[in-house]
């Protein structure tokens, strides 16, 4: 009865969002090098003959589907990581994940193992994200206390940082640096359905691991303590999440590259359409999240420019400003109160 | 719920040689104790005495030795889910992460009852309603929990726990941080849900207060329980001056009652 009236608005938020998500899939088959009308977006699906079939099957469609997946998925794992750490400021970079999945990925194009389509990438990706996580595991402990997660996760996060500088470092091959710099900035580019089904898998599993934890974060919001005795078991959700987190990054940085701030935005977006609760965010989150990366790669299609630009540049270029007002706001919306 | 379960008399909570080492120091010694259904048992001793963490031990949020039972069960054995739904707890300075509002962060009380489907909060459920109406939080329902006073959030937590519904209730400093007014009002819902037949663990420091509600009053002192007697005996033991290391005198009610009074 009391919460009637915000519950009445909240629920206007899923169809609005599903329909955006919809609508910007549809916008992501129009727009690009040739522009299509929906009519031949249509054809294009139904028969698949000629060119716009060509265009629309294997170049347009991959790409929006690898921009819708991975841009939920991106937007799920920061809801889930900011609802486990219980801080608005985390994401997946805090315990070193895209990075140890980009060190795995970057470790096997470098020995020449993998021309970016075989199931070794994705495997090597999730292998570092894996091994990210087991370090900071072995670091923090079972029952770690949340502050040393972060501490950990931030040194892993540098250190692995730095061994990517290294391997470009001692790369003796031009084109190999090339190769890995580009692909280190994140991109949709020349992915194939192949690409989909690789990650796709991955993506499913990962997301729902981290739906079963909805409940524990939820009740983290009250603290670790008050969460086990409302029958939480808080090391479950913790490393859960982590494990979840790990193999959803490692599948999307080996299609994708890195991509930063999507995982940062959407959960503050979430929450300024479906309220605090973490475990209620966690639905519009990774809606917010295909649609901030499916409108990131429309917008890499329209700026002109001579070789096209990288997606993880422009989520990174729009997004920090975007964060930088999200918090800003807060802060005044606050009553005034400095956090 | 289950508050048949805990009917006046029956044994609650037992206790059999617990010990509780926080990194080598032995915070909790050997305790030995019953409590049983319909009491309102306050916990007192100085700081560092071992009060939350034997409270946390209860709970089964603290690693503890020796045999802790509820119900005739183990807690250390017992499903998280169940424990849940058995002990309700109410932690010392709670944390509320995000701004959520009243009516959320008391529903999360019924977190342990909901299957996994249901995912939104019921305001209209009896026992969240109740517990609002109990704490004096009919008027804030809707306001964000950062809106709130110290004070105000105290009992919005308190509210919480109480929406539990649990045979067992655990208050470390129900009324730290709350008004006389509302000190009170808290210290009547406590004996009020052990007028019900419910088990009630308090740690307090307002002696004074504790003693008017009280049933039972234990003293702790490094970790060991020193006394344990109702709130008259504990009062005439003398036992107060040495639990806190200062002199009491005890001054007489117009009802009769003794109530301590730190000398100065």
């Amino acid at each position: 009865m009391i919460t009637a009236r915000i519950r009445n608005t909240r629920s206007l938020v899923m169809p609005v969002l599903i329909f955006s998500v919809l609508a910007v899939a549809m916008v992501s088959l129009l727009v690009g090098a040739a522009p299509l009308s929906i009519a031949d977006v249509w054809s294009g699906l139904r028969d698949g003959d000629g060119v716009t079939g060509l265009i629309v099957r294997e170049i347009r469609m991959p790409r929006m589907l690898l921009s819708v997946t991975i841009g939920a998925f991106l937007g799920l794992s920061g809801a889930a990581l900011q609802g486990l750490l219980q801080n608005p400021l985390a994401e997946a970079a805090i315990f070193g994940a895209p990075q140890a999945a980009a060190l795995g990925a970057v470790l096997v194009l470098y020995l020449g193992f993998s021309d970016a389509l075989s199931f070794w990438l994705p495997l090597a990706s999730i292998c570092g994200a894996g091994l990210s996580g087991a370090l900071l595991y072995l670091l923090v402990g079972r029952q770690g206390s949340i502050i040393g997660f972060i501490l950990a996760g931030l040194a892993l996060g540098s250190f692995t940082g730095a061994a990517i500088s290294l391997v470009i470092n001692l790369s003796a091959n031009p084109f190999a640096i090339t190769e890995i710099v580009f692909w280190l900035m994140g991109s949709f580019e020349d992915r194939s359905v192949k690409h989909v089904f690789l990650s796709l898998p991955f993506l499913i599993v990962a997301s729902v691991l981290i739906f079963l934890n909805g409940r524990g974060y939820r009740a983290l919001t009250l603290g670790a303590d008050t969460a086990s005795s409302l029958g939480i078991n808080v090391a479950v959700v913790q490393w859960t999440t982590v494990t979840a987190i790990a193999i959803g990054t490692g599948a999307g940085v080996a299609v994708s590259g890195a991509i930063g701030f999507v995982g940062l935005i959407a959960p503050h977006l979430a929450r300024s359409l479906a309220g605090a609760d973490p475990q209620r965010i966690l639905a519009p989150s990774a809606f917010l999240g295909s649609i901030l990366l499916t409108c990131a790669d429309i917008a890499v299609r329209l700026i002109p420019s001579t070789s096209e630009i990288k997606i993880g540049a422009v989520t990174s270029l729009l997004g920090a400003p975007l964060f930088l007002y999200l918090v800003i706001a807060r802060r005044y919306s606050s009553a005034g109160t400095l956090e | 719920m289950s508050v048949a379960r805990a009917d006046r008399g029956n044994p609650a909570i037992s206790l059999s040689g617990v010990s509780v080492a926080l990194g080598a120091r032995r915070v909790v010694q050997d305790v030995n104790l019953k409590i049983l259904g319909g009491e309102l048992v306050v916990l007192l001793g100085p700081n560092g005495a071992g009060k939350t963490t034997l409270l946390r031990a209860i709970a089964g949020l603290a690693l503890a030795e020796g045999q802790l039972d509820v119900f005739g069960c183990s807690v250390k054995k017992m499903p998280v889910r169940r424990r849940a739904t058995e002990i309700a707890y109410l932690p010392q300075n709670g944390e509320v992460n995000w701004p959520m509002s009243v009516a959320e962060v008391v529903s999360l009380g019924r977190l342990p009852f909901g299957s996994w489907r249901r995912r939104s909060f019921d305001d209209a459920d009896d026992t969240v309603a109740q517990a609002i109406h109990d704490c004096d939080l009919s008027a804030l329902a809707t306001r964000s929990i950062e809106e709130l006073s110290g004070g105000e959030r105290a009992r919005v937590l308190l509210a919480r726990m109480l929406s539990v519904n649990a045979p067992i209730i655990l208050a470390d400093e129900p009324v730290a941080s709350l008004d006389p007014a509302h000190q009170i009002n808290t210290m009547r819902i406590l004996a009020r849900e052990a007028a019900k037949g419910r088990a009630v663990i308090a740690v307090m420091h307002d002696v004074a207060l504790a003693m008017r509600y009280a049933t039972r009053a234990i003293g702790l002192q490094e970790g060991r329980i020193v006394a344990d007697a109702t709130p008259d005996s504990f009062l005439r033991s003398g036992v107060m001056d040495r639990l806190y290391g200062i002199g009491y005198e005890m001054a007489k009610l117009t009802s009769g009652a003794l109530t301590p009074v730190a000398r100065i």
